[in-house]
């Protein structure tokens, strides 16, 4: 893994937020984090932009459904892998984020820090 | 039954022993906090406080392995999202009750200082 690898973590969750953070702090990322929908969209448009971006769905300002659409129709940002974390297992949530093309879907209830992490590094070492 | 599922708590974890400790840490924190939000949807008869607290508290308390609180705010949420606010703040006092098991739980299990001061004041 690249030890200056950019994570940008948009999550509502305070909980959740401080928690993956410091996870993925621990194994040598470099983590940014957002609050709402707007924050995280602005943040992952600056520049550097992140090499990683994780998203819940349900979100204050912008859903993170938007945010992936936005995101995804930019070519400064297409590119960007996009993991969603999410409350809701619903196979149309996660149908719609797929097809917008998100990279993987979390549902929180489940969730592994640990495997978070190892999903992140292996998106971070793709060609 | 105990208040927290200690191998839901794991395998939410990062799979060390210094993080299983440092989320304990903030898990005990939240539950504080959510139930002073939640207090202050009651006080303000605010029942999208409640429901939106709730929710929160529910999917990231249920993800961490503690299920019963998890339930109860679920219940919160439910009625809080009806319109009930009475009947959600009549739920407070087994809330009060189950945030102080968990935090205790999780005092007992890590032997924390810093999780046994996490209590917030009224």
């Amino acid at each position: 893994m690249s030890a200056t690898a950019r994570v940008l973590l948009v999550e509502d969750d305070k909980f959740l937020r401080r928690a993956c953070e410091a996870s993925l702090r621990q194994r040598g990322f470099d983590v940014t984090t957002a609050n709402d929908g707007e924050e995280g969209l602005r943040l992952a448009r600056a520049t550097p932009y992140a090499d990683v971006i994780l998203l819940d769905l349900l979100m204050p300002k912008l859903p993170g459904i938007e945010v992936l659409r936005a995101l995804k129709g930019q070519p400064e940002t297409e590119n960007i892998p996009v993991l969603i974390l999410s409350n809701s297992s619903r196979e149309d949530d996660k149908q719609q984020a797929m097809e917008l093309g998100a990279a993987g879907y979390y549902v929180k209830a489940n969730l592994s820090l640990r495997e978070l992490a190892v999903q992140v590094d292996q998106l971070v070492q793709r060609p | 039954m105990n208040p927290i599922d200690l191998n839901r708590l794991q395998d939410f974890s990062d799979g060390t022993e210094s993080g299983l400790r440092d989320l304990a840490a903030l898990l005990a924190t939240h539950v504080e906090e959510c139930l002073v939000a939640i207090r202050g949807g009651v006080a303000g008869q605010d029942s999208e406080m409640i429901r939106v607290e709730a929710h929160r508290g529910a999917g990231t308390f249920g993800a961490c392995g503690a299920g019963p609180l998890s339930a109860l705010l679920t219940e919160i949420e439910t009625l809080a999202g009806a319109q009930r606010v009475e009947e959600a703040s009549a739920l407070l006092p087994a809330l009060e009750r189950e945030v102080t098991r968990v935090r205790e739980f999780l005092a007992g299990r890590f032997d924390s200082q810093d999780i046994a001061a996490t209590k917030v004041e009224q």
